[in-house]
Parts: structure tokens; C-alpha cells; sequence
């Protein structure tokens, strides 16, 4: 079944969605594992993805497709991983701060976040410090996500980190920024436990905070 | 020289009296301020006006708006059935939060709309505001008409999201909504260069540099960009490039569009440009206009840390074709103003 793996991580890579439902099926009826399915056929493929979009070969249009193809082997395997217990390799809550509307870059991170194996959970646009608390409680989350795209809307992020340390909840809940006006420096200052200029340098620094790089 | 001659001078490669100092537009800063006027006074600053006019979709497409609390729809009634465009807005921004086009079966809908060009009126009120800023700045810089390329018609029509996967998944659509959108811009651009508008300021790029990569490039903005610039020159306007982002592998692109001026060619982290490399392949051909970073640099630097990383960037892009200015943010502040009034001083004071 190995060539059937790679066949798996190549249609994700390419974003050949009924390519990738069909291989996960065959894989299934074929006996391979949830998690092997996931690991080295899915989460495999999202990851040469994202290394490609690191490098400048790929842009967000392949970054979606793939991610697309992803989500529809993941309707196949999803039941089956609840089934066998098998448990995602962190979770995170992310959102789009309070005042700012714009998600594009948000939603690219919380694909690729998940395309890498965690749990991701999307709070939208316009999102509060309260509702980020309140998810991070509820689900649990080790990474708490945070973007911007405006220099108007950036500047709730530090209010946030602060009332996450007001909250008592770190250094359990990590917390990640990133967005068009965010810089490495920027989020030094502000006490961001880590920063992301685009989506697959996040999924590397959120597996850094869980240690799982 | 004037300005107006010094930064005409290096839009067109040539070597001013001095290096052109010029912040785009006045940022945060209040027209009617004394920082404002010191700010044209002292430098060459470089102000936009005028509009599109709405000039992708025209006057002839039946529309109705309503808004209630914070939200403004919009539904559009193509003869295809309706597409609503939702607008958001919070204490400190709107944004399009539902874009009318959701499908490439939508954007064929919207195409397939009636056209009617933008009304006289509507033309010459750009057209108006243009020359009343230019009146009103006289010598002491340049006034570009801001005008979208075509690639902002998708752009705006399906969220950021949808118009990447329109590119994946149908980009003869997307090619077509291009086209289509080109050829009425450039009627479009036709009527205000013949009401006299000289100097334009182009922007859209950064949606096919940064989001869907140089296939796209070359054929959503290359290809489309290159007969805008081409009527602009005709009518001996003056073609003035705005393209965020990493540029460097897009710089020949460019070139081959013909344009003027190109800016912000930012730096790491917020760009790629390498500026003596940039320099060695635009000299002479395109004028470069940038590339301070308004918020992380102008704004927040000391004086002498902008004068320092002024003089570098002089040396290295100066003294032909070569504006200095920011990264058109069109947010800097006060501090960001007086770092440019200081830079003027000092180019001043070396001639």
C-alpha cells in the first residue's frame, strides 16, 4: 500500500480532490490505518504544499486546492479516526481580531495548521479577547492564533495577550500572531510568544510550541 | 527645478537637481495642518486624486442598497439572476464581508450583464477632483490619478479566497473577466486623458504577484497592464506603478509593461528587494520610488537612524531615476513627516 500512500500525498499536493477521495477509500477498504492514512498519505502531501509555498513555487491558489482535497479525504477518515481514538497533535483556536474583517491570510494558517494534524478551531473575523479566552477554555487549545491585516486593528493584539495573562492561562495557552503589518520585532515587544509571516512558517511554529517540530 | 520638474525628472530616468524627497499623500497627517503645509513646502511630495468611476461594471447594471445598523447591501440585478455584494463595518474599518461573485458560473452572470460606460458627469467629477488638487498643490509635487488595473475587477468581486480558486479552477473565466475588464478601463482612461490628466498612479499587481504567483502575473497583469500604459503613453501621460510585496522575480514584467515609475519595492521583511540588484535592473528603464517602510521605519526610527538608511539608499539607487520615499501605506504620522522634512534638509543641503 506504500505506492498508494504517495499516490494519496501527490493528488493533495496537486489538489486533485476525487483523486484523493478515491485513494482514501482504497486505503481504507485496503485495512491501512486512520492515522497512517492521515500521516503519510494527507498530512504528507499538505506539508510538501506548504514547503513549496515557503519557497515561492507555490501560491494560495495550489495552497487551496490542495486543502480542499485534503477537507474530502478527510469526510472518509474523520468518522474513523474518532472511532479509533485517535487524537490530533494539538489544538488551536484562531481568529481575526476584534474591529478587523479581512481572513484571508486567518483562514490559509488555519488550513495549513490543520492540514498538519490539529484540531483548529475558527472563530472568524472581529473577534474579541473574551471569545478567544472563552474558546481557549472550552476546547482546551495550546495555541491561540491571532491576525491582522490592519495597522488600525494590530494594535488589539497586545489587549489580548493581556487579558490572557490576566486570565492566568499562560504560559498553558501559547500564543501566535501574524498578518500583513505584524513583524518578528513588533511581536517581541508585545510579548507574543511567536510569530508567522505566512501559513506554513506557522504550522512549523506552532509544532515548536508543542514541542512536536 | 520645482517639484513637479524634479520628480517628472526622475519619473523619466533623468537626473535631477537633487534627489526627489517625496512622502505619497500626507498619511495621518491633517490637510489643514502646519505640519501639512511644512510637508509641501519642503519636500516633493506626490499626492493621489480622482476615481475609477466604476468604470468595470458601468451605469447600466440595475442596483439596489440598503443599509441597516453596520451593514450596507447591496444586491445587483443581472439578467442571470442577483448578486450581492454585503459591506461591514466595524468602529475602526469596513470591509466587504460578502462578495457578489461566488462562483465562476457568477462572474459569467455579471459579464453577461448590460454596459453602459460611466456617465459624463460622474468622469468629470474625477476628472475635477484631479485638477483641484493639482491646483491646489501647484509646483510643489505631482498629483496621480489613482486608477485600478484590470485584475482589480475580480479582485473586487470575489472575496480573496474565491479569487484565488477561480484562477485554480477556471482561469480561462477569470482571463475573460480580465479582458472584459481591461477593455472598458481603457475606454475608460481614454476619456480622462483626453480632459488632460498627465500623470497616472496604477495599482492591482500585488493581487497576481503576491496571491496567485508569475503565471498570473504575466497574464491577468503583464499582458493587460502593457496596452494601459501603452494609451497612456500615447497621449504623453505619465505611467506610475504601485505593486506591494515581494517584486524582485517580477521586475522584468514590469519593464516589459513599459511603465514610468515603480513603487514601494519594499524591503525584508515586509519585501524582498535587494536594491542595488533592483537597481541594476531597472536602470534606465523604470524610475524607483520607494523604499522606507512607513510604520516600522519612518514612523518609529530616530532622525539620524532615517538619514543613515536615506544616505545607503541614495548611494545605492540614485542619483538617475531614483525617488525617495515610503512604502505608500498612506498611514504614516507625525514622527513619519518630520523624518521625510529632515531627509529633504539633507538632500537639500548637499547640492
Amino acid at each position: 500500500m506504500q505506492e498508494e500512500l504517495k499516490a494519496l500525498a501527490q493528488a493533495i499536493l496537486e489538489g486533485k480532490r476525487n483523486d484523493a477521495v478515491e485513494l482514501t477509500q482504497k486505503l481504507v477498504d485496503a485495512g491501512v490505518t486512520p492515522k497512517q492514512i492521515l500521516d503519510e498519505g494527507l498530512i504528507a502531501g499538505m506539508s510538501v504544499a506548504g514547503e513549496k509555498f515557503k519557497n515561492g513555487e507555490y501560491f494560495v491558489p495550489e495552497i487551496l486546492v490542495a486543502a480542499r482535497a485534503m477537507k474530502a479525504s478527510m469526510e472518509i477518515l474523520r468518522p474513523l479516526l474518532v472511532a479509533t481514538d485517535v487524537q490530533p497533535i494539538g489544538t488551536m483556536v484562531i481568529g481575526t481580531v476584534r474591529g478587523d474583517l479581512h481572513d484571508i491570510g486567518k483562514n490559509l494558517v488555519a488550513m495549513m495548521v490543520e492540514g498538519a494534524g490539529f484540531k483548529v478551531v475558527d472563530l472568524g473575523v472581529d473577534v474579541t479577547a473574551e471569545k478567544f479566552i472563552e474558546a481557549a477554555k472550552e476546547h482546551n487549545a495550546q495555541i491561540v492564533g491571532m491576525s491582522a491585516l490592519l495597522t488600525t486593528t494590530m494594535t488589539y493584539i497586545p489587549e489580548v495577550i493581556k487579558a490572557f495573562d490576566a486570565a492566568g492561562l499562560r504560559p498553558k495557552v501559547k500564543l501566535i500572531v501574524g498578518g500583513a503589518p505584524v513583524t518578528q520585532e513588533w511581536a517581541n515587544q508585545i510579548g507574543a510568544d511567536a510569530y508567522a509571516p505566512d501559513a506554513a512558517t506557522a504550522v512549523d511554529k506552532c509544532k515548536e510550541l508543542l514541542g512536536a517540530a | 527645478m520645482t517639484s513637479r520638474e524634479r520628480v517628472l525628472c526622475a519619473f523619466h530616468r533623468g537626473t535631477p537637481d537633487r534627489i526627489p524627497v517625496s512622502p505619497q499623500h500626507l498619511g495621518r497627517i491633517p490637510r489643514d495642518s502646519e505640519l501639512a503645509a511644512q510637508l509641501v513646502q519642503e519636500t516633493d511630495i506626490m499626492l493621489y486624486a480622482g476615481w475609477a468611476c466604476d468604470c468595470f461594471v458601468g451605469s447600466a447594471l440595475p442596483r439596489e442598497t440598503e443599509t441597516v445598523g453596520n451593514i450596507t447591501r447591496t444586491v445587483y440585478h443581472a439578467p442571470h439572476g442577483d448578486l450581492t455584494r454585503v459591506v461591514t463595518r466595524t468602529p475602526v474599518t469596513s470591509a466587504c464581508t460578502e462578495f457578489p461573485c461566488k462562483s465562476a458560473d457568477d462572474v459569467l452572470k455579471l459579464l453577461s450583464a448590460p454596459y453602459e460606460p460611466p456617465a459624463d458627469g460622474a468622469v468629470q467629477d474625477a476628472v475635477r477632483h484631479f485638477f483641484q488638487t493639482k491646483d491646489w498643490l501647484g509646483d510643489e509635487g505631482v498629483v496621480l490619478f489613482e486608477l485600478p488595473d484590470a485584475i482589480c475587477f475580480p479582485a473586487e468581486w470575489l472575496s480573496p479566497q474565491d479569487f484565488c480558486l477561480l484562477w485554480a479552477d477556471a482561469p480561462d473565466v477569470m482571463e475573460e473577466m480580465v479582458r472584459v475588464g481591461n477593455e472598458r478601463l481603457l475606454a475608460f482612461v481614454e476619456r480622462v486623458l483626453k480632459a488632460g490628466v498627465d500623470v497616472f498612479r496604477i495599482v492591482g499587481g500585488e493581487y497576481a504577484s503576491t496571491q496567485l504567483g508569475p503565471v498570473a502575473y504575466d497574464r491577468l497583469v503583464r499582458r493587460p497592464d502593457k496596452e494601459l500604459v501603452a494609451l497612456m503613453h500615447d497621449y504623453g501621460a505619465t505611467a506610475y506603478f504601485h505593486n506591494h510585496g515581494p517584486i524582485m522575480r517580477y521586475l522584468e514584467a514590469i519593464v516589459d509593461i513599459g511603465v514610468d515609475a515603480l513603487d514601494p519595492l519594499e524591503a525584508p521583511p515586509w519585501g524582498d528587494c535587494d536594491m542595488p540588484r533592483a537597481k541594476s535592473i531597472l536602470k534606465g528603464r523604470v524610475c524607483i520610488v520607494g523604499n522606507l517602510d512607513d510604520m516600522e521605519v519612518l514612523n518609529q526610527r530616530s532622525t539620524e537612524e532615517i538619514l543613515a538608511i536615506g544616505k545607503k539608499l541614495i548611494e545605492e539607487a540614485g542619483p538617475d531615476g531614483f525617488v525617495l520615499s515610503g512604502t505608500a501605506s498612506g498611514t504614516y504620522g507625525e514622527h513619519a513627516a518630520r523624518n521625510f522634512i529632515a531627509l529633504a534638509r539633507y538632500v537639500r543641503s548637499q547640492t
